[in-house]
């Protein structure tokens, strides 16, 4: 007899993701009936959807407490997954309220956008909460061939062809690298459980002792460098960045990495974090090439996407640090190590912001995001202006932001961990950043002329929005760091 | 003893099959060395007690997917005479040969270094359909299972998106 499991509990814990997609769905068959002058209905099934998700995953994460497992230890939720989850919905928030507009100015209106959009949010939620590498894997999925269609959804313009195709075929191969890894950690622990792998370190083992660990735990970590676009597999970065249509730019710079770096961390700090001394070297100089490397690729970009996209780059190295940061004794006494979840919080909101105010830079619908379009934005508009300078300078963690917070805790967070080169080379890098986050405020103030912007009020409402948040979360960041914190060690159980 | 006999049998045939896709000069003939490849791969598959995935193999990859490959070849109608270089032995070529090289000594060396254990007993009705279709259902597969779905729904939306002829 076939026994029905019993699923009242997970489904409930996962009520969040299954809205998201019940709302994709409904905006698919919604699309095929709908008549073209009734559109806006879309835009807004789509950010209610992600509103009512956020609210469910308030009331899930005061069930889940210290942490439960649903679907037979598929999914965990806890802490950690629902502070990624909240990542993920913002970001899909905050990059619907730039899209209705701007998908008009240039010419691309259609419902599956936001389907599209709400299964990459999905994806990325599910794999803040996956804790089998299967499981990662699956969601991992569902989030990039969401992302790999966005991407090129401007069919007419060769650019986001181009950025579509790149995206898709480095994607696919890095996944591939990933399920190539996921294989050998199976042949070598006989599971693909994350929580059978920390037993497994738990149990006194180190991947020096089995040289399949090696292999499948180094080309895990090669996987996930390449989806949260870290040195050296960042190639593809910049051109996919710069050529996807800026909504989706928005989120993927601070969703896509959200999720990524969610669960890379659940593998690299939950599960072989017993053992991190094996991996330090090799996530060492990750972290350090990326943060070189990112700053300096950024010095010299005049498309301010570009300078957004190894700016990316640059970010992913400065997290990474945190992976290395583990001090002696584990994650439980790591707890600043909280600054990673932090810093992820903070990036969603300064890089969305900040693409929002190029969402409205489009002309003939193009997008023109040089530098030089910026000249003069500071006396035309203001308020833009005082918004996207806010995001500059959380970005290049000029205080009183939430960047500079974020920044200041990851980097002592470093020190206490004793991985004082690590932090030097990331001030430094950090240093030249001003640099490029600087710039463009000097073309917005300082220069004359009259920007061809077209103020777009949802989008505006996004700046405003990013911007008050940096501003009162740099000022007061007490209680988020305390969230990111208790969030970080529900991880470590 | 005979398991492996077999096994090194249908292994050669298969690998044998593998170099043929890739050197064959017609296209029709690496389709159809493919199709060889994969039915051998799904007898290994049963000697190793995996008989739902042997027969899946067959259906889908042997099957359907073939069927689609060839459908593709013969509607791009590729001209005979047109001679595909069979390795091209470019510097490109040679830098990804030795990444290949290094990549396969590793993993051989990571190999030699496992230690070996006999082979674990097997529950009962292993790699059948009745325990694979309760390890999907009821089991700890019934999420991913699920998922996959999704992740195929999402799949096809984008390519009618990105296919369709007026957004």
């Amino acid at each position: 007899m076939i026994q029905i499991p019993a699923l009242g509990d997970s489904l409930l814990l996962t009520s969040p993701s299954i809205l998201v997609f019940c709302v994709a769905l409904a905006i698919m068959l919604i699309e095929a009936w709908a008549r073209p002058e009734s559109k806006s209905i879309f835009w807004a099934l789509g950010f209610g959807g992600l509103l009512a998700a956020g609210a469910l995953t308030a009331l899930v994460h005061g069930m889940a407490e210290g942490g439960v497992d649903a679907y037979a230890g598929m999914l965990r939720i806890d802490r950690y997954g629902v502070f990624f989850q909240v990542c993920a919905i913002l970001a899909g928030l905050l990059s619907l309220l730039m899209s209705d507009g701007y998908l008009e100015r240039i010419g691309v209106r259609v419902g599956e956008y936001y389907a599209l959009v709400l299964f990459g949010v999905l994806g990325m939620m599910l794999m803040s909460a996956a804790n089998d590498l299967m499981m990662v894997f699956i969601a991992l999925e569902v989030m990039s061939i969401a992302m790999y269609v966005l991407c090129a959804l401007k069919r007419g313009d060769p650019k986001s062809v181009e950025s579509g195709f790149k995206y898709f075929i480095l994607g696919a191969f890095s996944s591939g690298v990933m399920l190539y890894g996921i294989s050998f950690v199976y042949g070598a622990i006989g599971s693909t459980s994350l929580q059978a792998l920390t037993a497994w370190f738990a149990a006194g083992h180190d991947a020096a002792s089995n040289s399949l660990v090696v292999v499948g735990g180094g080309l895990l970590i090669v996987g996930f460098g390449f989806k949260v676009a870290s040195v050296p597999f960042h190639m593809w970065a910049p051109d996919v960045y710069q050529g996807a249509p800026t909504s989706v730019t928005a989120l993927m710079a601070s969703g896509v990495k959200a999720a990524s770096f969610a669960a890379f961390g659940r593998v690299v700090l939950g599960a072989m974090g017993e053992d991190a001394a094996s991996w330090h070297g090799a996530l060492w100089w990750m972290s350090a090439l990326t943060m070189i490397v990112g700053n300096l690729g950024a010095l010299v970009q005049d498309d301010l996407k570009r300078v957004l996209a190894y700016s990316s780059i640059a970010h992913a190295g400065y997290l990474l640090m945190a992976f290395v940061s583990i001090g002696p004794g584990g994650l439980a006494h790591s707890p600043a190590l909280g600054s990673l979840l932090f810093y992820m919080l903070s990036y969603t909101f300064m890089n969305a912001g900040a693409f929002a105010v190029l969402s409205m830079f489009t002309r003939d619908g193009k997008d023109d995001s040089r530098i030089e379009r910026l000249a003069g934005l500071g006396h035309d508009h203001p308020w833009i202006a005082a918004g996207l300078s806010i995001c500059l300078l959380s970005l290049a963690g000029i205080p009183p932001t939430m960047g500079f917070v974020g920044k200041f805790y990851l980097f002592s967070a470093a020190l206490q961990a004793g991985e004082r080169n690590l932090a030097i080379i990331g001030a430094i890098s950090a240093a030249l950043g001003v640099y490029y986050y600087i710039r463009p405020m000097i073309w917005m103030y300082m220069r004359d002329g009259h920007p061809a912007v077209t103020i777009d009020r949802r989008a505006a409402f996004a700046v405003a929005l990013c911007s008050a948040v940096m501003l009162i979360l740099g000022l007061v960041p007490g209680t988020a760091l305390d969230w990111a914190q208790d969030s970080l060690l529900s991880l470590a159980g | 003893m005979t398991e492996a006999v077999l096994f090194y049998l249908f292994s050669l045939v298969a690998i044998v099959a593998g170099f043929s896709v890739v050197l064959a000069r017609n296209p029709i003939a690496s389709a159809l060395s493919l199709v060889v490849c994969f039915f051998f791969l799904a007898a290994d598959y049963v000697l190793l007690d995996a008989h739902f995935v042997a027969v899946i193999q067959i259906l889908v990859y042997a099957g359907a997917i073939m069927v689609l490959f060839i459908f593709v070849i013969m509607l791009l109608n590729l001209r005979h005479d047109a001679p595909v270089p069979i390795l091209e032995l470019s510097r490109r070529g040679l830098v990804g040969m030795l990444i290949a090289g290094v990549l396969g000594t590793g993993l051989i060396t990571a190999l030699e270094a496992l230690p070996v254990s006999a082979p674990a007993a097997l529950p009962d009705g292993y790699g059948k359909v009745a325990s694979v279709g309760t390890s999907i259902f009821s089991g700890a597969y019934l999420l991913p299972f699920e998922v996959v779905s999704v992740l195929l729904t999402v799949a096809l939306v984008g390519a009618v998106v990105l296919a369709k002829r007026e957004i």
